[in-house]
């Protein structure tokens, strides 16, 4: 990993692959890298889908070795949802077989001069990229098998489907998984649309010849990683509860906690919960013969994912995740676990964020385009932005263009993206995060509870209105820095609990790359990407006035527990004072 | 001869340990514990139910009483016609937040139950339980061999989706107080009922 691939697209020429060296870029990995890529060249007052604008795909500092978990990737841009800065990633096999054919970053360019299509294709003997027409509209499935049939020594591809070709707002980067389907998704912020705007439909990796990436000293980075594995697996969450259910473990939590947004965040609990909770998925899977315990990509020890099958045996969709179930589940009123399914898979072969889709259908519900309740119209609502109509544009650019252009009053963004699956006036610290994130509305953002290990800022007290912003300032510095080494977020549950797990850690980084970083090492790395991100959306344009809740968390009393957000404005303006 | 039926039907089953993995998805969706109420979570779970307290220490790691996270099991007195929740550990920022006396428990606390310790004194009574996820099977086969009320529909859905191992692993059946056999079992029409199940573990 000692080299950036630029593709630069043109118009001034024909589209053209180059590699660079890491030069001021180098030590970084994931987030840290595409952030600081996308906030030094990406002039933040470009339009999202024109020529200024990057697209950056980087793996983590340890993708492409043994570590365990060390596979996600990182997708960066300016935004076409919220217009500012966006770091989405996502699990499969793309990060490890990037790394392993040692690129630090993939960066692609320009805009091409004529209304081409083209495809990347990467391995030991460097990168071509190649016009390709025949792949305009493809659905993300048939693509990649598509291009399986044509290399068929192809260990991953990263991919749009058609509604990154249209350029929606809603559109994600697929990333396959270990069984090639395109079903990891960098799904938020519409980082699929910038990668249509270049023409590229997808970037096949083969990494035939390629050998795992070596650390520098082999047997302290072997010890640390045996280390990592065991507390990953002796954690009760890592080991046990996401191995048997999958994130949508969640589900009858939020629900029984009064927190789970249903019906467009109208109340905080949905009757037809429990039948598509994680509980109630895991039977089905078993029964119909599916797998409920898998990784999404090789090197992964928590597993927390899974197949899902149709009723007759047949693969429907990978397991769909807690946030896939609420969005089109419970904020929609559907309690059809087949259905929801099928919209994951729709989601995922269109090319689509299912958070923001489930978001945009209830909005597009609350404005009388559909019933509540009503799965069959779910379906047909998101097979209208694949077929790109009119009324399918206009969903597929999200959950504010959608309330804007029907009227509605309850919109649940922040930044223009849709609130993932908390209702932040039953849980005010997530709120706060939600609200101050630069990435827009974003679980993830404050998602790494090792801020108590890390002791960024300080103890705080957790229950003064302080002390939630407090600590959504240290969740997301945290969770800033494990997306930067690359690692999946849910590897903080055990690192929560357990600091040798965290010590364990940053024991295999130094191992690796013969380092002595400390955590206060990684404490700065998460603070200097986030300060980086926050400076690129102050020169988009960005002021505290975005560092905004949707009034309505103020005024509508959410029930069962009739609470409303009250963390206010002047607290929300200190997150980032440090 | 026909077993003759009542409205409140009363079921003792006797099962391999294999089997009793059939009634956890039951336990999720709630269920009606009878019991003396009027004392703490941790009285009932651990006095009433005999549930060990390394369980309770190590698989109740997130609990609800009428949908407010609680942070003190002593101090959160159960009263007639409450719905107790438990749950395992939780992924996630919110999950971190919903552990009883997490760090994070400040993130949640619009939703926190504030327990004084004070009840109104024992008395027979009746609440509903949730066991979600690994408190099933963990916690689960306690509930069990307590005594369970669920309607009688739920019941006849678990014969139906866990039939092979549950009538393989099915030992010594009591319908009404009176011995029966697995087939008497199957037949029974439980619809518009509430079942009393007992179920009990026997390597036998």
């Amino acid at each position: 990993m000692d080299k950036i691939l630029r593709i630069h697209m043109g118009p001034d020429a024909d589209p053209v692959c180059k590699e660079t060296p890491l030069g001021d870029y180098a030590g970084l990995g994931g987030r840290a890298m595409t952030s600081t890529i996308v906030s030094k060249e990406v002039p933040p007052m470009c339009h999202p889908l024109g020529a200024d604008n990057k697209l950056v795909i980087a793996p983590g500092l340890l993708s492409g070795t043994s570590a365990a978990m060390s596979g996600r990737i990182s997708v960066g841009c300016k935004s076409p949802l919220t217009g500012g800065i966006k770091e989405a990633n996502a699990g499969g096999q793309g990060a490890q077989v990037l790394a392993r054919l040692g690129y630090s970053a993939i960066v692609i360019e320009g805009k091409p001069k004529k209304n081409a299509l083209y495809k990347v294709v990467i391995n030991r003997n460097g990168a071509r990229i190649i016009e390709d027409n025949s792949l305009r509209m493809l659905g993300n499935y048939d693509l990649v098998e598509k291009m399986k049939q044509e290399y068929p020594t192809a260990a991953a591809c990263i991919s749009i489907g058609p509604a990154g070709e249209m350029k929606l707002s809603a559109a994600t980067v697929a990333i396959t998984d270990t069984e090639f389907h395109p079903a990891r998704h960098a799904g938020r912020g519409g980082v699929g649309a910038v990668m249509g705007s270049k023409g590229v439909k997808v970037i096949v990796l083969d990494d035939t010849g390629m050998k795992m990436r070596e650390p520098k000293d082999p047997e302290k980075f072997k010890a640390a990683n045996k280390k990592f594995v065991e507390g990953l697996k002796s954690h009760p969450v890592t080991g046990q509860a996401l191995p048997a259910y999958g994130t949508n473990v969640l589900t009858n939590i939020l629900n029984e906690a009064g927190a789970y947004p249903t019906r467009n965040f109208k109340e905080g609990r949905f009757e037809g919960g429990s039948k598509i909770s994680g509980e109630a998925a895991a039977e089905r899977e078993k029964q119909r013969g599916g797998i409920t315990t898998k990784g999404c990509h090789r090197g992964c020890v928590i597993r927390c994912s899974g197949t899902y099958m149709d009723k007759d045996g047949h693969y429907l969709s990978k397991q769909p995740e807690y946030e896939t179930v609420w969005a089109h589940g419970g904020n929609c009123g559907i309690d059809d676990l087949d259905a929801i399914a099928m919209l994951d898979r729709l989601d995922d072969d269109f090319g689509l964020d299912t958070i923001e889709m489930g978001a945009t259908i209830a909005v597009a519900m609350e404005a009388g385009i559909a019933e509540f309740g009503d799965a069959r119209a779910a379906i047909d609502l998101v097979k209208e932005v694949g077929k790109g109509t009119p009324l399918g544009r206009i969903l597929g650019s999200g959950a504010a263009v959608t309330g804007k252009v029907f009227g509605v009053e309850r919109v649940p963004v922040v930044k223009g993206q849709a609130l993932p699956a908390y209702d932040p006036r039953a849980v005010h610290g997530i709120g706060v995060t939600y609200a101050t994130s630069p990435m827009g509305a974003d679980h993830t953002a404050g998602y790494a509870v090792t801020a108590n290990i890390l002791g960024v800022g300080g103890k705080v007290d957790p229950l003064s209105p302080e002390g939630q912003v407090e600590l959504s300032r240290n969740l997301q510095i945290a969770t800033a820095a494990v997306d930067s080494t690359g690692m999946c977020l849910f590897i903080a549950f055990a690192v929560l609990d357990q600091p040798e797990t965290f010590q364990a850690l940053i024991d295999m980084l130094n191992a690796f790359y013969g380092l002595n970083l400390t955590a206060d090492g990684v404490v700065e790395l998460g603070k200097t990407v986030l300060k980086a991100e926050r400076d690129f959306n102050a020169r988009a344009g960005f002021t505290a006035k975005d560092d905004r809740l949707p009034e309505f968390f103020k005024k509508e009393a959410l029930p069962p527990h009739n609470v409303t957000f009250r963390v206010t404005d002047e607290e929300l303006d200190k997150v980032f004072n440090w | 001869m026909p077993v003759k039926q009542t409205p409140h039907a009363e079921l003792r089953l006797t099962v391999r340990p294999q089997s009793l993995s059939c009634f956890f998805p039951l336990l999720s969706r709630g269920f009606t514990v009878h019991a003396q109420v009027g004392c703490s979570i941790y009285d009932l779970l651990r006095h009433q139910l005999n549930i060990h307290e390394q369980l309770l220490e190590t698989h109740v790691q997130t609990v609800f009483l009428n949908g407010k996270a609680v942070d003190d099991l002593h101090q959160s007195i159960i009263e007639d016609g409450c719905t107790l929740s438990l749950s395992g550990a939780l992924p996630g920022l919110v999950g971190a937040a919903f552990r009883k006396s997490g760090f994070y428990a400040g993130l949640r606390e619009a939703v926190s139950f504030h327990g004084t310790g004070k009840g109104q004194g024992l008395r027979p009574g009746s609440l509903t339980v949730k066991l979600f996820n690994l408190t099933g099977p963990t916690i689960g086969p306690f509930f069990l061999r307590y005594g369970i009320e669920i309607a009688g529909s739920e019941l006849e859905e678990v014969f139906q989706t866990c039939a092979e191992p549950l009538f393989e692993g099915l030992l010594r059946v009591k319908i009404n107080g009176r011995a029966s056999t697995p087939a008497a079992l199957r037949a029974l029409d439980l619809k518009g009922q509430t079942v009393r199940l007992f179920v009990e573990p026997s390597m036998d």
